[in-house]
């Protein structure tokens, strides 16, 4: 008990009595592993040119448009399948975290293993790959179907210093990698960049209440480009909101809406490149986009919870470049999950996304999505 | 506000924070680590929250002697608020060792068993409950929506 208290009082884990973690014996370590293991059965619109992660996850430069060889499928996947480590310690006045987290991501014909996240955290200080702290990772819905198009998903390098203010306000200031997506004029492709030089350096300013949380995160990152002696490079920047608040005890609204010319990278899964060079080589234009996403999240009983996600996004591009570059994308996703108990959730999903290109061509899919899910911790 | 009126919110802002504590479990997107934070920050109000109940139990009592209640009322509502500073003492110490969802499991029958009773005291119906665990699985239980009792 006076352990526990010293810790309380500290704010910090007590050794051992972090569910889903033992203690070594003798010593000060915690040590955690788990896993889940997800399989999905999707009945649904595919564009049979694209790749196979279009397929079976939500890629919306890859929703079919007006004559593009498309059709329905049924396919079964393991995706999303996870395996994660973690120990922890105490450090002098401080907290410890070790966290490896892998998914299990579908190849043809197989699945490989991919790191999500692998950082440490000592006090206030994250070292590693995780969410861009420009993420609000609670604010991300329940989906099961993929990242709607409003919502900022992108994992990096970073160190980030978090810094607690008391009232539930927090300051976390973080450099992290800066690859950028730069769609050449000649090829017409969209190229990751990664010519930085300097980090992103990005911010985030949260409040947490009993309402929920709330957080504005701002952004600045120098876009580069460089073949042999030409080198362009832009300076862009981002603001976005995002929150949870709750609705009774329970239920949950979850929003995210961004805005900015750096933020093509991190919003609608990668559809919209970060900047564009001229024909010349010269320049390098920045391509302003806006993304919003609202979701909300209902628990009919402590069993079954929905979730309805709406997501739009925008980005304008310069003249010049490709039109066949998605413009506009948005979605609607709505699911029912049934879990008897926490480690179990088994329900349904359905997908509605569009994509309008730069050339006026738009399409459209819809998939229905059966999914099962089991988490088991240490 | 009265005393009475005030334990019997934090008797459901407790309750509310259990809930969101279960709640974490269905979390996909954050990390554990996040997860762990939560937890840690809930239970902390819990903590709290059961102390300042423990304190008004305490008031409670001092003020049972002051109403208008026949000797074997009074002697009930004495005990029922013993009972309530008792479990609220537990759910303080069950949410310092526990910091975890498993506090739910380890201290809320007996705290719901006493708090409820004194809370009807004066609050016309107790607040409801979805979350509560057992066994580790959440279990959806009802906990007498409108039902009031005597001292």
């Amino acid at each position: 008990m006076g352990e526990a208290v010293a810790a309380e009082a500290q704010g910090r884990f007590v050794p051992g009595a972090v569910p889903g973690t033992v203690r070594f014996a003798g010593s000060e370590t915690s040590f955690g592993m788990g896993g889940r293991l997800e399989s999905h059965a999707v009945l649904g619109d595919v564009h049979y040119e694209e790749s196979q992660a279009g397929r079976d996850r939500l890629r919306f430069s890859q929703i079919p448009v007006e004559h593009d060889d498309q059709g329905s499928q049924f396919r079964f996947n393991s995706r999303d399948s996870r395996l994660w480590f973690r120990l922890q310690r105490p450090v002098q006045d401080h907290d410890l975290n070790v966290y490896v987290e892998t998914e299990f991501t579908d190849k043809p014909g197989t699945y490989a293993m991919f790191v999500r996240h692998a950082y440490l955290s000592v006090g206030p200080l994250l070292a590693g790959r995780s969410y861009t702290t420009f993420i609000d990772s609670a604010a991300l819905p329940d989906v099961d179907t993929g990242s709607g198009p409003g919502e900022v998903f992108l994992k990096r390098g970073q160190l980030r210093w978090s810094q607690g203010f008391g009232n539930g306000m927090e300051l976390a200031l973080a450099l992290e990698e800066s690859d950028s997506e730069i769609n050449d004029p000649v090829s017409k492709q969209t190229r990751t960049i990664e010519d930085d030089q300097v980090p992103t350096i990005v911010s985030r300013l949260a409040w947490r209440d009993d309402w929920g949380q709330f957080s504005i995160a701002t952004m600045i990152r120098k876009l580069r480009w460089q073949q042999e002696r030409t080198r362009v490079s832009e300076l862009a920047g981002a603001i976005g909101v995002s929150g949870r608040l709750n609705v009774g005890a329970v239920n949950n609204m979850r929003f995210m809406v961004n805005y900015g010319n750096g933020i093509g990278r991190f919003i609608t899964l990668g559809a919209y490149p970060d900047a564009s060079l001229d024909s010349h080589y010269s320049e390098l234009n920045t391509h302003p986009a806006f993304a919003a996403q609202l979701a909300y999240q209902h628990f009919w009983n402590a069993a079954w919870r929905s979730t309805v996600s709406v997501g739009w996004s925008q980005s304008n591009s310069p003249e010049g470049v490709s039109a066949l570059l998605t413009e506009r994308a948005g979605s609607i996703q709505a699911n029912l999950f049934w879990s008897p108990v926490a480690e179990l959730s088994v329900g349904f999903e359905y997908l509605y996304a569009s994509q309008q290109l730069r050339n006026g061509q738009d399409g459209e899919l819809n998939r229905f999505m059966f999914s099962t899910r089991y988490t088991l911790e240490l | 506000m009265s005393d009475a009126t005030l334990h019997a919110l934090m008797a459901q802002r407790i309750d509310e924070l259990y809930q969101r504590i279960e709640v974490l479990a269905f979390d996909q997107n954050r990390t554990l680590p996040e997860l762990d934070q939560d937890r840690r920050r809930a239970a902390g109000e819990i903590a709290s929250s059961a102390r300042s109940l423990s304190s008004l139990a305490s008031e409670l009592m001092q003020l049972g002697e002051s109403l208008n209640l026949s000797a074997s009322n009074r002697q009930q509502f004495q005990s029922l608020a013993v009972n309530l500073q008792t479990a609220s003492n537990d759910v303080a110490s069950a949410a310092l060792d526990a910091a975890s969802q498993d506090l739910a499991r380890s201290v809320s029958p007996g705290y719901r068993a006493a708090a409820r009773p004194v809370m009807a005291c004066t609050v016309a119906g107790d607040a409801s409950s979805w979350f509560s665990s057992r066994a580790g699985s959440l279990r959806f239980v009802s906990t007498g929506h409108g039902r009031s009792r005597r001292c």
